[in-house]
């Protein structure tokens, strides 16, 4: 069993930890959650993927392992989580796409995400690829083009590419032309 | 890329990137004179701001509840909820510390705690509460330990924002209604009150109301209750033991661990937090059955479970507490009965040749999504249609074509779900579809296979409508015998479909023509050395269409001696050749011992085997 003062230094520590994964949240819990919900387009999805990430900040933090640039760390995770069950409901996508389904009231929670769902270009960006989706989320949420590169894990001269395609894609997507001929 | 292009691609990157002198001045230039391209860069540009304008939402307060709660446990596998054993461990300790003068952690959980919860700005300070009632001084501790579940045992009762009389009602609470309690309770001006969680709602019931207490302890429903059925498949089915089948409840309640596997306790149900202890008891391994609350989103306010099945030595337990009926239950009920006996047929499909020296997918991980109907059948909404891509494949979809009439046979291989008449709707809520996707314990997606339905005079049956690799994985050519190196390459569609690429065509050279797609940043679970076998970044596509509207690919890595670098390849259509089983495969290791998550070390030999490795790679004019 753990004595009193050993015990006394690990609540301590817990303290610290919870303070630093509060001020995280605090500081980019809304912007992470925003773009999550526009990666997605699904509110409860974004509202589980932001949990799985600052969980995974936690673990992190526990382990001493804090993130030296933690905003770019949070969308790193947040991104690849969004992918990776990205990936897994695509699976069953090709059997989804074709099956029938049913109407009924939305429910009030959804209404932010529904209403959203209207805007055009909102619209546009969801039927984006991820990576383009992703890069131009992080465009639009303030990150440089070298945070961008650091987030994707990509050079800055292949980000810049996919940022430009991206754009192009999204704009053709709008109606409009996507590039000078 | 022309010098139009050029100039433009310049002038958007400087909106991320900064861009020499140089750069800048060609593109002033050319702005000024070509008005194409001016237009072009103000047409972009105003997309990027527009997205930039884009309402910023508030992230959930509960969120960050769970969080501090996760964060303030000194457990090394960071559980979301502490059992109450340990929280009363806890709080006696920081009693003790509190006691010998030590006051570390209650101011800064203070702080911790702000404004931006409900309950925080309701909440007293420590030292207001201190002086209010001396037997609670640890609340600023207390209010961050999870006491427990209670229930309402009065006709209702007001939630409050603050401990104290008329103040807001957050929501009035039915008898019977579960609540979550936090903290111990606090007594304010003489009446304790409780900190208690409901839902999103987060606020303060009174213990003592005229009628009596108003809070008690749960009473877990029995198994003989309409909602909850235990132990009723006792057969052992697939390679892993028995299965455990779990429906979640309404929402937030059953949800799998932030890694995937295994539970997080806090969202269970109380009855469902003591049948799955039950379980784990019978059985001595606690395995993983886990089960996403239904979304009553957006889209269209249908009504999913999600339900992840994986094996367990353990009894089998089916709990049907989403259901908001009677009715409701017995059909979730009996879906689960037949989804098991179907998913025992499932290995049947799996191609198992004793030649081939590798595991045949056993019974992994099937997620399933179990959809209800309120008995109306129509469509989803157009603008909502052409917002779900990745779901539905075209937004011209005929949403408005007939659908089966009730008694209609299914035609074979058909995905599409029967509909039921006006009175069989009525009668009852019937499961609507259920579909999933089936893993290799080498994490490799193997099978998706769709469940329909056909309703007669009220009873549900469901049945296998679309099982893709029974009707397609067409190994028999091969006679049993490992594909040598004359296989003829197949269609990469042919190869998306068929169960076990591996077993079909060994470590053969095939040639195989798509469209190579980013997977976009994968976050795999498992990671394994050789890291050029593990986690591919990149996929082979049926089309750039199929890549688009979200399809399956071909999973591919690039052979460290090809010299290949796929992404240079990116979003053009390609031949590729390579193979499965790579000599490196048999040397795979978990970088980490994983031993927890279920998964043995040959898992690792068996997910490289069946990882495609490309050798060479042409682009196709």
């Amino acid at each position: 069993m753990a004595s009193p003062a050993g015990s006394q230094v690990a609540s301590a520590a817990a303290v610290d930890r919870a303070e630093l994964v509060a001020s995280l949240y605090d500081r980019h819990g809304d912007e992470l959650f925003s773009y999550l919900c526009r990666y997605c387009g699904d509110r409860d999805v974004a509202e589980d993927l932001l949990q799985d990430t600052f969980v995974r900040l936690v673990r992190e933090v526990r382990a001493g392992r804090t993130p030296e640039q933690p905003r770019a760390w949070l969308y790193r995770v947040g991104a690849n989580l969004a992918a990776s069950r990205g990936r897994r409901i695509s699976a069953l996508g090709r059997t989804l796409r074709r099956l029938r389904m049913v109407e009924s009231a939305p429910s009030p929670e959804s209404g932010a995400v529904a209403r959203e769902g209207r805007d055009e270009l909102l619209v546009a960006l969801a039927q984006m690829p991820s990576d383009a989706r992703s890069v131009l989320l992080l465009s639009a949420q303030g990150f440089s083009g070298a945070d961008i590169a650091h987030v994707m894990s990509r050079s800055p001269l292949a980000t810049r590419s996919l940022l430009f395609r991206a754009r192009r894609a999204l704009r053709k997507q709008l109606g409009g032309e996507g590039a000078a001929s | 890329m022309t010098s139009h292009e050029r100039i433009v691609e310049l002038a958007v990157a400087a909106l991320d990137f900064s861009i020499d002198s140089d750069d800048q001045r060609l593109v002033n230039e050319h702005l000024a004179a070509c008005e194409t391209c001016r237009d072009q860069v103000r047409m972009l540009r105003a997309d990027r701001d527009q997205l930039s304008a884009a309402t910023v939402l508030t992230a959930p307060a509960v969120v960050r509840q769970r969080l501090l709660v996760t964060a303030l446990d000194s457990g090394s596998s960071a559980p979301l909820i502490r059992r109450p054993v340990l929280i009363l461990a806890t709080v006696a300790l920081l009693l003790a510390v509190a006691i010998a003068g030590v006051t570390v952690g209650a101011g800064l959980l203070e702080v911790i705690f702000d404004a931006r919860l409900p309950v925080s700005s309701a909440n007293p300070s420590s030292a207001a509460l201190a002086s209010a009632a001396p037997s609670v001084a640890p609340s600023a501790i207390a209010e961050v330990e999870w006491m427990g579940y209670r229930q309402v045992q009065s006709s209702s009762a007001f939630l409050r924002s603050q401990p104290k009389p008329g103040t807001e009602v957050l929501a009035e609470l039915t008898g019977g209604a579960v609540v979550s309690a936090w903290n111990a309770p606090v007594t304010v001006e003489g009446d304790a009150w409780q900190l208690v969680h409901f839902g999103e709602v987060v606020g303060w019931i009174p213990l003592e109301i005229e009628s009596g207490a108003s809070l008690g302890e749960v009473v877990i429903s029995s198994p003989t209750s309409p909602l909850i059925r235990v132990d009723i498949f006792p057969d052992v089915i697939g390679p892993q033991g028995t299965l455990t089948f779990a429906v979640a409840d309404e929402g937030r309640l059953i949800r799998p661990a932030a890694d995937g596997y295994g539970w997080t306790e806090q969202w269970l149900t109380p009855a469902g937090v003591e049948l799955l202890r039950a379980s784990a008891v019978d059985s001595g391994l606690f395995d993983a059955a886990a089960s996403y609350p239904p979304r009553r989103g957006w889209l269209g306010g249908f009504a999913t479970t999600r339900i992840s099945v994986r094996g367990m030595n353990g009894r089998v337990t089916v709990q049907a507490t989403n259901a908001s009926d009677g009715q409701e239950a017995q059909a979730v009920l009996s879906l689960g009965e037949q989804l098991v006996e179907l998913l025992d047929e499932l290995p049947e499909h799996a191609i198992v040749d004793p030649s081939v020296p590798v595991q045949p997918h056993a019974v992994g991980e099937f997620n399933l999504l179990v959809g209800f109907s309120d008995g109306v059948l129509s469509s989803w909404p157009a603008d909502q249609v052409a917002a779900i891509p990745m779901w539905v494949e075209d937004a011209t979809l005929p949403l408005d074509e007939p659908l089966l009439e009730s008694g209609e046979p299914l035609p074979e291989q058909d995905v599409r779900c029967g509909v039921i008449d006006a009175a069989t709707a009525a009668a009852l809520r019937d499961a609507l579809w259920a579909a999933g996707y089936e893993e290799t314990p080498g994490g490799a997606v193997i099978a998706s296979f769709t469940l329909g339905w056909r309703a007669t005079n009220g009873t549900v049956t469901i049945d296998i409508i679309a099982v893709p690799p029974g009707e397609a994985a067409d190994c028999s050519r091969y006679g049993g015998e490992p594909a040598g190196s004359c296989v003829e390459s197949p269609d990469l569609r042919a190869l998306l479909s068929v169960t076990d690429p591996l077993g079909c065509y060994g470590s053969s050279e095939l040639s195989l023509e798509g469209f190579l797609a980013p997977l976009g940043p994968y976050d795999p679970v498992l990671f394994v050395e050789p890291s050029w076998l593990c986690c591919p970044a990149d996929e082979l596509t049926a089309s750039r269409s199929a890549a688009y509207a979200g399809e399956m690919g071909l999973w591919l890595v690039a052979s460290p001696e090809s010299g290949i670098t796929l992404r240079d390849f990116m979003d053009t259509t390609v031949r590729i050749r390579g193979h499965f089983d790579d000599p490196a495969a048999g040397d795979c290791e978990y970088t980490e011992d994983y031993s927890h998550l279920g998964v043995v070390p040959g898992d690792a030999v068996i997910g490289c085997r069946r990882t495609f490795v490309a050798t060479s790679i042409v682009v196709v004019p």
